[in-house]
């Protein structure tokens, strides 16, 4: 197949806006193009070459471009970059220079699609000194053969700036229209592209076998499943009634999605947007490694920053850290992470997408052995709109970003790429930022495991309340203590640990040690929070619900010189509270 | 299965440098008759053609012809570890398909290198008559070529039964230099007509500078708005010739 059978096309599709007309123009291509290498095509008229999972680019800079083009037309760089300035396309001036060349080339041959694609791909797997030197001879040898017309769409699928603007969609329309018999054929195209999101294999599975060869069409071990996507709505009685009165309620990580694909010995981790970000989590491929039993598994989860020395999670912002290219041993040290698992799609064998919900968590908690770190999503199942609020308030106060409510009804399948309403995300509408720091009396406190055996993990803290004369839980924090810090805290607390919770402490929470309420010490969170478990406030804004800090961290000092009827008090808590009450606008 | 042995590593590194200006996968054929390569740049403007009989090497043995492809920019990492008087030895191993470069002299190496898919792809030599053939010291040639590149990336080549005239005019600086026939540069000159042709300097001044390591005497043969033949004279026996492509000056 000639190449400017493409280029043609490409021509034709530039010059509508129209989609239809668009899809016209993909079904003649893809009917006039041989079987064999009709993924080939297809790469091609996204600019691409490969599917997205593949982590390979063409990768030509534009310096390397105008060498290229300098080399095969005779025209000297000053001159290209001059007109590419005013052109703003290394396209439109690659057409503008190839037809008025310079250099005389030796038997000019025409382009065919195989040749394009085999030279893309060499320029694309290109490595080492000699990288740069050999793509610009290779793109070189293209241009010497092309057509001007050709050399302009070469130029623009190399610098990734082709753009003809097909959507993957009108690709699946045009691909059911030319090989699957009609328009009505796209479903099960659609279904076999959002289980491997590979146009091409799905091109050439039903151009080669027909409907057969997509209705036949199984998850692969190592081709990103496009992710189902939730619903949002606000209250827990609307939910609720979505979902047919029950669901399966679950904790909504704040963290980054990650489709798990483990092979063998073999894990890849791809992202929401099906990017290859195995190299980011070295430590998340060997939580892997060891805590998926299962031989050959599709899992997703949820990747979260986690606190080092006391396994609380962090906010999404700490996960941050993790998206780089260098220094990952680093990051590694000093932003753990965690993962809660929440789906499986492939289990040894088994395609479990169109398994109904329950039975694919009930396939995911055999396929995994959980650890500390490597934990199943909290959950409960419910029909209760009481016990579905209280359980979120408690997802946003452990650091989540609320709860994702899933149906367990007859049709609950792995609805792949699709946003529906078979899952449904609770997330808040407003929150309160804290700024200011805040005095708080050590009332109670965990016994340490791990790195912290023998001291504490976390301490249980309170505000004042001056009208009852009580102090009143409003967090539980590990954060911030330095070694030295938790070395001498048991000394330090020794001469006030009592045996049982002290008569002016309201609690709801069980302490592992309890203390009269005397020491205090300056903590900053990031927010104040509703919550279910803490007494401080209880039924001041909610009925049912205290305030609590999430995130909490000890700022070093300990307030030494305040009594603990010197803390800082549950009315100024709530001020605070009211003040920065916020609505969240979602970005 | 063939084996060659050179006792002038500097030679066979010179010869191999000189292809690897226009090509970095090369295919060699290697029959009872000798060496050879013909092959052309990615961006089609140049073609180099090299043959080296059985009788340059110091051992020659072959038992049916072959193809061999190799890198020759990793080739030539290799040979450059040879020192002057040391002994080359190349010769494949066709169960690994690997290259074997076998260096002696002061220490004994031995590389071994992958081959690749051989190119099926047969280049033609170009039918063209020419009307002007020079003969001129390689010396003199790269002299003249340093002299155009200072004002110009491509120069225009012009003769006629006197001289032989290489004309670079530059954006804002020119140069002509002029080559008498019978001076010391110029050995020899024949126009049938006269005749003139522009190259680009890049291509020119690559292939005469490391086809000069390889030779002291270069045959041009051109026409005008033609390519033009750079035949390279060996010391030995052996053939090392370039072919170039003109640019079109439209003025």
């Amino acid at each position: 197949m000639l190449y400017s059978t493409i280029a043609d096309t490409y021509e034709k599709i530039e010059a509508t806006t129209k989609r239809l007309e668009m899809t016209d123009l993909l079904v003649d291509l893809l009917k006039n193009t041989p079987k064999e290498i009709i993924d080939k095509v297809v790469y091609l008229t996204q600019g691409k070459i490969y599917p997205d999972f593949v982590k390979l680019e063409i990768g030509v800079a534009e310096r390397l471009a105008i060498k290229a083009l300098a080399k095969a037309s005779g025209i000297k760089e000053s001159e290209i970059e001059e007109d590419l300035k005013k052109t703003g396309d290394l396209g439109e001036t690659a057409q503008k220079f190839m037809a008025k060349k310079k250099q005389v080339t030796f038997f000019q041959q025409p382009l065919t699609v195989q040749k394009v694609y085999e030279t893309l791909d060499k320029m694309a797997k290109a490595s080492g000194s000699g990288a740069v030197d050999l793509k610009t001879a290779l793109l070189a040898g293209l241009l010497a053969d092309a057509t001007p017309k050709e050399a302009k769409y070469i130029m623009r699928t190399v610098t990734g700036n082709l753009r003809l603007g097909i959507a993957d969609m009108t690709v699946l329309d045009a691909l059911a229209i030319a090989y699957g018999g009609g328009k009505e054929a796209r479903e099960l195209v659609e279904r076999a592209y959002n289980i491997s999101s590979d146009l091409g294999r799905v091109a050439k599975a039903v151009a080669e076998k027909g409907l057969r060869g997509v209705k036949k069409f199984a998850v692969l071990v190592g081709e990103p499943i496009r992710p189902m996507l939730a619903e949002r709505l606000s209250s827990p009685e609307e939910i609720l009634e979505k979902l047919g009165g029950k669901c399966i309620a679950e904790y909504k990580y704040d963290g980054e999605r990650i489709q798990i694909h483990k092979k063998n010995g073999d894990v890849t981790l791809f992202s929401r947007r099906l990017e290859d970000i195995s190299s980011q989590y070295p430590d998340a491929i060997e939580l892997v490694k060891k805590h998926v039993k299962a031989k050959e598994a599709i899992l997703e989860a949820e990747c979260v920053a986690i606190d080092a020395d006391t396994g609380e999670m962090r906010p999404f912002q700490e996960l941050m850290h993790r998206r780089r290219k260098y220094g990952i041993e680093e990051a590694m040290e000093e932003y753990p992470v965690s993962l809660f698992m929440f789906d499986a799609l492939y289990v040894d064998g088994k395609d479990l997408t169109l398994e109904l919900y329950p039975i694919r968590r009930e396939a995911l908690v055999k396929a995994i052995e959980e650890s500390e770190r490597v934990k199943t999503a909290k959950y409960i199942i419910t029909s209760n709109p009481k016990e579905l609020e209280k359980f979120f308030l408690e997802a946003i106060e452990n650091g989540c970003e609320g709860l994702v409510c899933k149906s367990m009804a007859e049709d609950s399948v792995y609805q792949a790429g699709a946003r529906g309403w078979l899952w449904i995300k609770y997330k808040r509408d407003y929150k309160s930022e804290m700024t200011d720091t805040v005095d708080l009396v050590i009332v109670g406190a965990f016994h340490g495991r791990g790195k912290r055996a023998g001291t504490y993990g976390a301490l249980l803290l309170a505000a004042y309340n001056p009208e009852s004369d009580t102090f009143e839980t409003v967090t539980k924090c590990g954060t911030g203590f330095t070694d030295e810090d938790l070395a001498k805290l048991p000394e330090m607390m020794k001469k006030h640990v009592i045996s049982h919770k002290h008569p002016r402490v309201n609690s709801m929470i069980e302490a592992d040690v309890w203390f009269e309420p005397v020491v205090v010490i300056e903590v900053l969170g990031a927010e104040i929070t509703l919550s279910p478990i803490h007494t401080c406030a209880m039924n001041a804004i909610r009925q049912g619900s205290g305030l609590a800090i999430r995130f909490p961290r000890f700022t070093g000092n300990y307030r030494l010189d305040k009594a603990a009827e010197d803390a800082t008090t549950i009315s100024e808590i709530v001020e605070m509270y009211q003040k920065q009450l916020k609505k969240i606008v979602e970005s | 299965m063939f084996k060659i042995k050179m006792a002038d590593a500097k030679l066979l590194r010179d010869m191999v440098t000189a292809i690897s200006i226009l090509v970095d996968e090369a295919t060699f054929k290697i029959d009872q008759k000798g060496l050879k390569l013909r092959a052309m740049d990615p961006s089609r403007v140049a073609m180099v053609d090299f043959e080296w009989p059985k009788t340059v090497f110091d051992e020659y043995t072959t038992t049916e012809p072959t193809k061999m492809c190799i890198n020759i920019s990793e080739m030539l990492k290799l040979l450059k570890r040879a020192g002057k008087d040391e002994v080359v030895e190349l010769s494949l191993d066709e169960k690994t398909g690997k290259l074997q470069i076998k260096i002696t002299g002061k220490y004994a190496r031995n590389f071994t290198m992958p081959t690749l898919e051989a190119s099926e792809e047969e280049v033609p030599t170009p039918k063209i008559t020419f009307n002007v053939k020079a003969k001129a010291t390689t010396q003199g040639l790269s002299q003249a070529i340093e002299d155009a590149q200072l004002v110009s990336d491509h120069v225009r080549i012009e003769a006629d039964n006197e001289k032989l005239v290489l004309n670079a005019a530059g954006d804002l600086m020119g140069a002509t230099i002029t080559l008498q026939k019978g001076s010391d540069a110029l050995l020899d000159l024949e126009a049938k007509e006269p005749s003139k042709a522009t190259f680009s300097l890049s291509y020119l001044s690559e292939i005469i500078k490391e086809a000069s390591a390889t030779s002291d005497i270069a045959t041009l043969e051109f026409s005008t708005d033609m390519p033009i033949k750079l035949d390279f004279q060996q010391a030995k026996e052996g053939k090392l010739t370039f072919y170039l492509a003109p640019r079109i000056e439209t003025e």
